[in-house]
C-alpha cells in the first residue's frame, strides 16, 4: 500500500514540525509535503496529478492565516478545481472565530479543527483525524479520479 | 340811606369849615356811596341843589373877604366838600345828634373798607384819599390831595390815562371791580404794581367827580401764576361788590343798612326794617344766639366780628355774611353807635368747608398711611406734632414739648450725624428727605422717612419746616431682605462658573445674563439682552427651526434637555448640555424659560477619549491575548513534547526543569484565556433579549453539575423574573457567582447557596448568597479587580478574573454589583438590573400611550 500523501499548508515552521511530529506518531505510512504559503500550495497541486508522475495529495491540512495567498483563497481555488475538489481539506488553525468556521464550511472545507493549546489534546485530535480520514473513510483512487 | 334829612345845611358847612379832614371823610363817604349806586344819587339830587347854592355863597364870601390864600383848587375842593357834606348830613340818620359822631362814623366806615379809595375831579385832581391809599401808594394823605391823579400812574401811561379819564367823564358809566383792564399803578418810591379799579361817577351841574376804588392785585397776580386755586380763594375772600355798610345808633336803636347790604340780604332798597329786631329776624335761627352774644360783647368791648347766615329770598340759597364793625363811644365812653360792614363770605365759607373737608380727608389719609405731620419752627427749634407723629415715636399720649433736640435724641446714633447734615442742607435747598432709624419710647428701633419743606418769612428767611413722617420699617426691612436675597442670588448666579444661567421670555428672547453666560458665550449683557436664543445655534439648526422646536418641547413637556453644539460670539463652538425649563405664572400662563447651559466639551471629549481608550484597550487585550496564544502554544506544545519523549532519558534536574516550563506555559495559557474572556464581555456583547432568568440559572447549574456533585452543594433558587438582557453574559455572570460560592466553601461543611431576586427602587436586585469562607470588608472593592486573588492558588485555584468579568457584565447592563459578607459566615453577592430591562417594565411601556425612554 502506497503511503498516504499529505499536503500540510502551514507558514509557521514550528507549527509545521509539531504537526509532522504528531502525525508521525502512528502506524499509518504518511508522506507529508509542506507548503509555506497558499501559492506554494497551489503550485504543489499543479505540479502533481495527470502525467506529471507526482500523485495528488490524498488529504490537505490547511492553515487559514497564510502569507501571500490566504488559506481561504486556497480553499476556494481547490474546491473550484475539477480535479482537486474531491481532495478532502481539513482546516487546521488556531482561530476559534465563528466567522472563520462558517466561511470555511461555505467554501466546502471537509472539516474544521481548532489547534488545541495542549499537546496531548493535539495528539488525540490528530489521531482521531487520521483514524477517520485514513482508515474509516473510503477515498477515490487516483485512477478513478483521473477517469 | 332812606330819607333825606332836614338838618340845617349851614351847620354842616360850618362844621366842615372848622375841620377840613372831617370834610374829606364826608366826601369819601359820598364817593363810596355813590360808586355803589346811581339810585341813591338820584334821590339826593335836591340836596345837591342846595349844596350848589351854598357854593355860591361861599365863593361870594371868599371874594368879599379878599382872602388871597384861597386858591382855585381850594375853591373847588370846598365846593365839593360842601356839596358832599350836605349829602352826608342827608344820609345821616335822623337820630344822629352831633356832627362829631357823624364824622367819626363815616371816617371809620371809610377806614374799614379794605380797599384804597380816592375821589378825582374832572381835571384829574385828587379830592379824597383814605388811609388805605396811604399804605398802598406810600404818599401821605396831604401829599395826594389836590395833586393830579397822574402821580399814581406810571409816566409812560400818563398821556393815555388822561385820554381814558376824559373819555370816562364824557361818557360815564359805572364800572365795577374786575370789569376794567388791569392798570399799572406807581408808588411814591417809583415802584409799580398791578391794580384793578372800579369807577363810579358823581355828577352835579355839569361837573363830575369820579370815585375810584383801587385794589392792589399784585399778590393775586403772583398767586395766579403760582396757584390758580389760591387765586380763586383770594378772589372769593375779597370779592368786589360783596359788601355793604351798616350803622346802628345804639341810643335810638335805629339800624341803618346801605342798599348794598340790603341787596346782599336779598332785600329791595328800603325794605330793611331799620331795627335790630328786623336784622335778628333775617338771621338763621341757629346763629341768632351767637350773634346776640357777639353784639353784646361788641357793645361792651368795642369790636364786633361775627359770621352769620341768611336764607336768601332771591335764590333760596343760604348765604354767609361776615360782620365787622366798631363801636363808637361819646366823650363819656358811652357807646353810641356801631358802624361797620358785612361781607358776603358764602364762597369763602364754602371754600373753608372744602378746605376743612380736604383737611379731614388729608388727616384720614395721613392717619391711614400712618403719616405724622410736624412743623418745626426754625427760629425757636420747637416742633408741633400731629398725634400720629407721637404714635410713630411710641407715645400714646402727647409727649411733653418737642424741640429739634428731642427729635435728634430719638434718632439712632448711627444715623444722627447724617440727619443733622440733611437738616442743615434742607435750610439751604428748601426741601428735606431723610430715611433714618428712630428709637421709640419702648426702645424699639424702627425705620422712618421724613419729608419736609421749608417756608420763608417776608424777608425770605427760613421760618418753618413743615412735613410728614412715615414709619417705613416693614418696607425697609423687606427691602433689606430683598436686597440681601438679590445680592445672594447675584453672587450665586455669578459664582456658578460652569453653568450659563439666564432667562428667556415666552418668545425665546434673552432677558437676563450672568457672568458665567458671558464667560461661556463671549457676549456682554449689552449685546445679548433682547436677542433671540437662535444666535447660539448653528446655521443649519437655525434653518431647520431647531431653536423654536426646543422651546416648544420645553413648553410641552415642562423641560427639555438638549445636548448639542452651541456657538460662541467668536464663532467657535462647544458641546453644550442645555436644560430648558418652562416657567408659568400662578394661573398657568407661560412666562418664559429658565435656561441652564453647561459646557461639556471637555467632558464629552473625555468621554469620547474614554470610549476610544476602552475600545482600544479591549482591542489590545483581544489581539494581544490572541496573538500571544500562537507562540505560547508552541512553547507549551514543545515543552510537553520534550517531557513526553525525554522524561527519564536526561537527568532528574532536566525532568524538573521541563516540568516547570510545561506548568508555566499552561498557566500563562489560562491567563490569556481569562483575559480574552474578559475582553470578550465588551467585544462579544449581543443585543438584549427577554430572558427568563430561572432558565439561565438552570442552564448554569447544569454546567456546574460536576462541581455541585463533588462539593455536595445545596442550591436553592427562588422565583426569578424575566429580564431583557444578554443571556450569554447573564449565564456567565451566574456561572461565576455560583461557581465562586461553591469554590470558596468552608472546608468543614457542604455549601448552601441561595439565588433570589427582589424589587428595589426601579430595579431588580439579584442575590447569590453562600455560607462560605466570607470576605474581609477591606477587600470588598478589590475582589472585583482583574487578577486580584485573596486566596492561595493551592487551596482555591483561579486567576482572579471571574468577579472582574461579573462587574463588567453587570455594568454593561446598566446595573451595579456589590457584596455583603462576614468572614467565616458567608457572602452575598448582589447585583442590580434596571427595572426598565425587566419584562414587566417593557409590558408597562407598551400599555402606556406616551412611553418614557428606556434607560
Amino acid at each position: 500500500m502506497l503511503p498516504i500523501q499529505v499536503l500540510l499548508v502551514e507558514d509557521n515552521p514550528a507549527d509545521a514540525r509539531l504537526t509532522r511530529e504528531v502525525l508521525a506518531d502512528s502506524k499509518v505510512a504518511l508522506d507529508v509535503r509542506e507548503a509555506r504559503d497558499g501559492e506554494e500550495a497551489i503550485e504543489a497541486l499543479r505540479g502533481a496529478g495527470g502525467t506529471s508522475g507526482v500523485r495528488l495529495p490524498d488529504i490537505i491540512l490547511l492553515d487559514l492565516n497564510l502569507p501571500r495567498m490566504d488559506g481561504r483563497e486556497v480553499l476556494a481555488e481547490i474546491k473550484g478545481h475539477a480535479e482537486w475538489k474531491s481532495i478532502p481539506v481539513v482546516v487546521l488553525t488556531s482561530s476559534k472565530a465563528e466567522k472563520d468556521i462558517v466561511k470555511s464550511y461555505q467554501l466546502h472545507a471537509n472539516c474544521y479543527i481548532t489547534k488545541p493549546i495542549d499537546l496531548t489534546q493535539m495528539q488525540e485530535i490528530v489521531q482521531n483525524m487520521k483514524d477517520f480520514w485514513f482508515t474509516v473513510v473510503r477515498l477515490p483512487t487516483e485512477n478513478a479520479d483521473a477517469r | 340811606m332812606t330819607t333825606p334829612t332836614n338838618r340845617d345845611p349851614s351847620e354842616s358847612q360850618a362844621a366842615n369849615a372848622r375841620r377840613p379832614a372831617g370834610r374829606l371823610w364826608t366826601i369819601a363817604a359820598v364817593a363810596m356811596s355813590d360808586s355803589a349806586g346811581a339810585r341813591a344819587w338820584r334821590r339826593l339830587a335836591p340836596v345837591v341843589v342846595g349844596a350848589a347854592l351854598l357854593i355860591g355863597v361861599l365863593r361870594w364870601r371868599g371874594a368879599l373877604a379878599g382872602d388871597s390864600q384861597i386858591r382855585p383848587i381850594t375853591w373847588v375842593g370846598a365846593t365839593l366838600v360842601l356839596a358832599l357834606v350836605t349829602w352826608f348830613s342827608l344820609v345821616l340818620d335822623r337820630a344822629s345828634q352831633t356832627r362829631d359822631a357823624a364824622e367819626s362814623s363815616f371816617s371809620g366806615l371809610l377806614e374799614t373798607i379794605p380797599d384804597a379809595v380816592i375821589v378825582v375831579d374832572e381835571r384829574g385832581l385828587i379830592c379824597v384819599a383814605n388811609a388805605h391809599m396811604e399804605r398802598l401808594f406810600g404818599y401821605r394823605r396831604e401829599e395826594m390831595l389836590g395833586q393830579s391823579v397822574d402821580i399814581l400812574v406810571p409816566e409812560r401811561f400818563r398821556s393815555s390815562h388822561k385820554g381814558h379819564r376824559n373819555c370816562f367823564f364824557a361818557n360815564p358809566s359805572f364800572r365795577s371791580m374786575g370789569q376794567g383792564a388791569q392798570l399799572a399803578a406807581r408808588r411814591k418810591d417809583g415802584s409799580e404794581f398791578p391794580t384793578q379799579i372800579s369807577l363810579g361817577l358823581l355828577r352835579k351841574r355839569g361837573s363830575a367827580l369820579a370815585s375810584c376804588v383801587i385794589r392792589d392785585i399784585s399778590e393775586q397776580e403772583e398767586l395766579k401764576q403760582r396757584n390758580s386755586f389760591s387765586e380763586q380763594r383770594l378772589a372769593m375772600a375779597m370779592p368786589a361788590n360783596r359788601w355793604g355798610a351798616f350803622e346802628w345808633d345804639l341810643r335810638s336803636r335805629s339800624l341803618h343798612w346801605s342798599v348794598e347790604l340790603e341787596r346782599l340780604c336779598g332785600l329791595e332798597p328800603g325794605q330793611f326794617g331799620g331795627s335790630y329786631e328786623s336784622w335778628d329776624a333775617l338771621v338763621f335761627p341757629e346763629d341768632r344766639a351767637a350773634l346776640r352774644l357777639a353784639v353784646d360783647a361788641a357793645i361792651r368791648g368795642g369790636a364786633f366780628n361775627a359770621d352769620w347766615r341768611i336764607g336768601s329770598k332771591n335764590d333760596g340759597k343760604i348765604r354767609w355774611l361776615r360782620a365787622q364793625a366798631r363801636v363808637h363811644c361819646d366823650r363819656d365812653a358811652k357807646p353810641v353807635s356801631m358802624i361797620g360792614f358785612h361781607l358776603d363770605i358764602t364762597e369763602l365759607k364754602a371754600a373753608e368747608e372744602r378746605q376743612i373737608a380736604d383737611q379731614r380727608k388729608l388727616n384720614v389719609a395721613l392717619t391711614a398711611g400712618q403719616m405724622g405731620t410736624w412743623d418745626l419752627d426754625l427760629s425757636t427749634g420747637r416742633i408741633w406734632r400731629s398725634p400720629e407723629y407721637d404714635r410713630i415715636f411710641g407715645h400714646d399720649r402727647p409727649a411733653a414739648e418737642w424741640t429739634i433736640d428731642t427729635f435728634l435724641e430719638c434718632i439712632c446714633s448711627a444715623d444722627r450725624a447724617n440727619v443733622v447734615k440733611e437738616l442743615i442742607r434742607a435750610r439751604e435747598t428748601g426741601s428735606l428727605t431723610i430715611e433714618c432709624r428712630i428709637r421709640r419710647a419702648d426702645e424699639t428701633v424702627r425705620w422712618v422717612t421724613l419729608k419736609g419743606q421749608v417756608f420763608y418769612d417776608e424777608s425770605k428767611n427760613p421760618a418753618h419746616m413743615i412735613g410728614v413722617i412715615h414709619d417705613v420699617d416693614v418696607r425697609k426691612r423687606a427691602e433689606e431682605k430683598l436686597q440681601l436675597a438679590e445680592a445672594r442670588h447675584q453672587m450665586l448666579m455669578n459664582s456658578v462658573r460652569d453653568y450659563a444661567i439666564y432667562m428667556l421670555d415666552a418668545t425665546g428672547h434673552i432677558m437676563t445674563w450672568n457672568q458665567s453666560a458671558q464667560r461661556q458665550k463671549g457676549y456682554g449683557p449689552d449685546e445679548i439682552l433682547g436677542q433671540d436664543i437662535a444666535v447660539f445655534y448653528s446655521p443649519e439648526d437655525r434653518a431647520a427651526g431647531k431653536p423654536k422646536a426646543d422651546l416648544e418641547q420645553a413648553e410641552r413637556d415642562g423641560e427639555a434637555v438638549i445636548e448639542d453644539w452651541r456657538y460662541r460670539k467668536d464663532g467657535s463652538r462647544f458641546w453644550g448640555r442645555v436644560v430648558l425649563t418652562a416657567l408659568h405664572d400662578s394661573s398657568g400662563r407661560p412666562q418664559g424659560f429658565a435656561k441652564l447651559t453647561r459646557d461639556l466639551t471637555e467632558a464629552k471629549k473625555a468621554e469620547e477619549d474614554l470610549q476610544r481608550s476602552n475600545a482600544e484597550l479591549e482591542q489590545f487585550a483581544y489581539v494581544a491575548s490572541h496573538d500571544l496564544q500562537e507562540p505560547l502554544r508552541m512553547v507549551a506544545s514543545y515543552t510537553q513534547l520534550l517531557a513526553q519523549r525525554y522524561k527519564g532519558k536526561l537527568d532528574a534536574d532536566a525532568d524538573e526543569f521541563i516540568a516547570f516550563a510545561v506548568d508555566g506555559a499552561r498557566r500563562m495559557q489560562h491567563l490569556i484565556e481569562d483575559l480574552l474572556a474578559y475582553s470578550r464581555v465588551g467585544t462579544r456583547a449581543k443585543d438584549p433579549c427577554l430572558c427568563q432568568m430561572s432558565d439561565i440559572v438552570r442552564g448554569v447549574l447544569r454546567q456546574l453539575r460536576m462541581a455541585i456533585e463533588e462539593s455536595g452543594a445545596k442550591i436553592e433558587v427562588s422565583e426569578l423574573p424575566e429580564v431583557w438582557c444578554d443571556d450569554t453574559q447573564m449565564a456567565s455572570l451566574f456561572q461565576n457567582l455560583i461557581g465562586n460560592a461553591i469554590k470558596f466553601r468552608r472546608p468543614d461543611g457542604a455549601p448552601v447557596i441561595q439565588v433570589s431576586a427582589e424589587r428595589g427602587g426601579g430595579e431588580w436586585i439579584f442575590g447569590v448568597r453562600d455560607n462560605g469562607i466570607g470576605i474581609e470588608a477591606r477587600h470588598f472593592e478589590r475582589v472585583f479587580q482583574v487578577f486580584q486573588r485573596l486566596q492561595g492558588r493551592e487551596n482555591y485555584p483561579g486567576n482572579g478574573i471571574g468577579l472582574a468579568i461579573c462587574k463588567k457584565i453587570v455594568e454593561r447592563q446598566g446595573g451595579k454589583i456589590w457584596l455583603q459578607s462576614q468572614q467565616g459566615q458567608g457572602t452575598t453577592f448582589l447585583f442590580s438590573l434596571p427595572y426598565a430591562l425587566s419584562s414587566e417594565a417593557k409590558e408597562m411601556e407598551h400599555d402606556v400611550a406616551n412611553p418614557s425612554p428606556v434607560g
